[in-house]
């Protein structure tokens, strides 16, 4: 460690400003924040107060990803791999270019987007699919709107939603069998060619009326075909409570999202309680409402409007679900949502402020 | 979305004085209708998909912008003040419905895939915006010029649209293929975001970027962006 | 500021002078449009129909062959429910049908030509000549590869029962089953709907054999 430490304070004036490798400034910093203490202390949103600082709240959701990508790897196999580091490069590689432009350090927040952006992908999917995606989200997800902590959509939603509309029969089709048994895939490197198949996911066949609901049971262990991160419901309840434990996910936008879902699934589907469980565990919904919804950047700020916030996310997604030809709504849901964060902050500010002055 | 009586951006005294290089200049650059005014943007959202279609989308708008521009511009000292507007808007919609009619008479499948859009340049706010800002109170030719060079600005930004929605979206330039799909049994993935709505905002605002990256438009060492 | 009568005679005067400039345009178009418009139905129907005609022909050309070669049965129409049948008398498949059908589609409406045989039974040809689902997905069922796929088929499945299936390419097909489109199952299933509504409707016109002109013990 000593050495490690040693090197870098070494090579550092060879990085500061008017040493010949000054350009790459933030990619340094990076490393050394990375492997020792930040020098500078994060500036930007999201607003946690210390001892919470950005690298930390990142950290606990990189360690509560780490169930569902487990589970992702029993799965659907290596090909995980390759895919969660083509997002990290790809992603990266355009988080350096504008660290570079900027003159800032690189921000940690890209580690979280480029975990998360794989695991909502189907598992099947081209690589060079996914560098698209990634880039294409941290560029015109966040990167334009002035990088981390100023981002109006979770980045890693925006890729996707791109990849999407620009791909929709292989993100449609690029599904892999999942593996079951001791050992599930975890032998195997699924090829594309060979192992995906094109068929319907457990929410398509319910949206198309195919009487072939997948058992709950698969649905809660995550033997089904879906992205590679959202089959598990185990898996992600169990990340998702550590979560709500650590208090880096809000559990006031969690609760009223999941509330907010269920009400809407009873109005629309009536009171077949087990169909409402049902929905509970398919698709993106808990993938969703415990990692995607609960981004500090682009949720409210205050505590009334990630209620209303995520409240509007679970309706939503039940709406888009049951009530339009795209079966899954989460994603939808979430960016509708993003748009609306800060309005809402902004209304439940203005009721604060009055409140402040009625009381003078 | 962009029918709102335009306030005429960056439309000062300044670009306004009638001579003949600096009108051109500011029609096609320095105001360019849809990159500074941010005018005129439903259309060109809306017919993108291809370069054929932008190409005759923008030669029906350069064509309504001169002509009305002439005639608003011959009226100007006799339009009484307060039907100006009236006045305006029954010459544009006169050009426009001529041009559809053409179309729709010799161009027959040309104006089936432009839509209704031809007849909506009647509401476009470059043509009012032009008849209002310049040809009212400047005499015909350099009024006819104006509206010619602020066909061109639209040209130039539409056509670099259509260039890149067709191109990324179907593999192909005017209908020829450059890059053979996978459909077709080639090497190319269509990009069919960028035939939809949503790739017409992605490409027009990265093309509007790049236009004040390079006039330095959002320069913070100049507080000026129009 | 002008007095009142200026401004109305002006507005007047202007709209007396476009209004006769549109008139006149209008009047010098108007035939070619509405041959146009009329050209663009016949070229569909004389593809579903399978007559040859010359691509380039010009729209009256276009709609003389239609007049010749297809005609137009309005009794038929109304017993199925369609806007438009269509017939005409084919050298090797004899007679051939054209019956119109519409439908909801993803985001708009679909409208579109189904042409049967003699027997009322085996597809023909199907065309979509209005539709707007998503492009590069949905929007393939205009294409040849999906509408090809529609030929030879019947109308009926092995027992005899009304009613076409559109089901995922690749598996193994009934005479009545159709490849659908990968990636694009909500349009397929839109497609099959509001086909099977059209043909509900033809099988129950010719069990009750309301038509004079129909063979038997079809």
């Amino acid at each position: 460690m000593k050495f490690l430490a040693n090197l870098l304070d070494k090579a550092r004036p060879t990085f500061q400003k008017g040493g010949s490798l000054s350009a790459l400034k933030p990619l340094f910093d990076a490393i050394d924040a990375f492997m020792f203490n930040p020098l500078t202390q994060s500036k930007l949103a999201p607003h946690a107060r210390d001892p919470l600082d950005v690298k930390r709240y990142m950290s606990m959701v990189i360690i509560a990803l780490i169930p569902c990508t487990m589970a992702s790897f029993y799965f659907f196999g290596w090909r995980m791999l390759p895919m969660i580091m083509v997002s990290y490069m790809a992603g990266g590689a355009v988080e350096v270019a504008f660290a570079v432009i900027r003159k800032e350090e690189i921000n940690e927040g890209f580690l979280v987007t480029g975990l998360l952006f794989p695991l909502i992908l189907p598992p099947g999917l081209p690589l060079w699919m996914v560098a698209v995606g990634v880039m294409f989200g941290v560029l015109v997800g966040k990167e334009i709107f002035g990088g981390t902590g100023r981002n109006l959509f979770n980045p890693a939603l925006v890729g996707r939603c791109f990849l999407l509309l620009s791909y929709g029969g292989e993100m449609g089709g690029a599904w892999i069998e999942p593996g079951g048994g001791w050992f599930g895939r975890l032998g195997q490197y699924a090829e594309t060619s060979v192992d995906a198949v094109s068929q319907a996911t457990p929410l398509y066949d319910a949206a198309a009326e195919i009487p072939k609901f997948a058992p709950l049971s698969d649905l809660f262990y995550g033997n089904v075909l879906g992205c590679a991160g959202e089959t598990s419901a185990l898996a992600l309840i169990l990340g998702g409570v550590l979560l709500l434990i650590f208090g880096v996910a809000s559990w006031r936008t969690v609760i009223p999202l999941l509330v907010g879902f269920g009400v809407m699934t009873v109005v629309l589907v009536g009171g077949d309680m087990q169909l409402v469980v049902w929905h509970y565990l398919a698709g993106g919904l808990l993938l969703g409402a415990f990692f995607m919804a609960t981004d500090p950047v682009s949720s409210p700020m205050t505590n009334g409007g990630k209620f209303v916030y995520g409240a509007l996310i679970g309706i939503a997604t039940a709406l888009i679900r049951l009530k339009t030809p795209l079966f899954e709504g989460m994603m939808f849901a979430i960016l509708t949502g993003n748009m609306f964060a800060p309005i809402i902050d902004e209304v439940f500010i203005a009721m604060h402020v009055r409140g402040l002055r009625n009381e003078k | 979305m962009a029918n709102s009586p335009a306030p005429i951006g960056g439309c000062g005294s300044g670009i306004c004085c009638g001579k003949g290089k600096e009108t051109f200049k500011a029609g096609v650059w320095v105001t360019n209708p849809i990159a500074i005014q941010i005018l005129g943007i439903c259309s060109a959202l809306a017919v993108t998909t291809t370069l054929m279609n932008s190409l005759v989308m923008s030669i029906a708008l350069t064509f309504v912008c001169v002509g009305s521009n002439l005639f608003v511009s011959l009226l100007r000292d006799v339009t009484p003040r307060r039907v100006r507007m009236i006045a305006e808007v029954a010459i544009i919609a006169t050009f426009v419905i001529i041009f559809d009619l053409l179309l729709k008479a010799f161009y027959f499948e040309m104006s089936e895939q432009l839509g209704p859009y031809v007849g909506l340049i009647i509401t476009n706010c470059i043509v009012m915006g032009r008849a209002e800002a310049f040809a009212l109170q400047n005499p015909p030719v350099v009024s006819m010029l104006d509206g010619f060079a602020n066909g061109i600005g639209y040209t130039i930004v539409l056509c670099s649209v259509g260039f890149f929605r067709e191109l990324l979206g179907a593999g192909q330039l005017f209908g020829y293929t450059i890059m053979e799909t996978v459909a077709n049994k080639g090497w190319y993935p269509q990009n069919v975001v960028m035939i939809l709505a949503p790739g017409a905002f992605i490409t027009l605002g990265f093309l509007i970027a790049l236009y004040n990256y390079m006039s330095g438009a959002n320069d913070p060492d100049k507080e000026t962006s129009p | 500021m002008k007095s009142n009568l200026y401004t109305i005679v002006y507005a007047a005067l202007l709209a007396l002078v476009c209004a006769t400039a549109l008139t006149a345009v209008n009047a010098l178009t108007k035939e070619a449009y509405d041959d146009n418009l009329a050209a663009k139905k016949d070229r569909n129907i004389m593809t579903v129909l399978g007559i040859s005609f010359d691509a380039n022909a010009s729209a009256k050309e276009i709609v003389k062959i239609r007049e010749q070669k297809v005609k137009e049965d309005t009794d038929r129409a109304a017993l199925y429910g369609a806007r438009h049948v269509y017939f005409s008398d084919h050298p090797e498949h004899g007679r051939l049908w054209a019956i119109t059908f519409e439908g909801d589609g993803m985001w708009k409406p679909i409208e579109g030509l189904l042409c049967l045989k003699a027997d009322l039974k085996t597809i023909y040809r199907v065309t979509f000549y209005k539709q707007e689902e998503t492009p590069g997905l949905g929007a393939k069922i205009a294409k040849a590869p999906f509408q090809n796929g529609f030929r030879g088929k019947s109308i009926y499945d092995s027992s005899g029962k009304p009613g076409i299936l559109i089901k995922r390419a690749g598996t193994n097909h009934q005479s009545n089953e159709i490849d659908a489109i990968t990636g694009a199952s909500i349009t397929s299933g839109k497609v099959k709907d509001m086909l099977n509504k059209l043909i509900n409707k033809i099988a129950k016109a010719k069990t009750a054999g309301k038509l004079p002109g129909v063979p038997d013990g079809q």
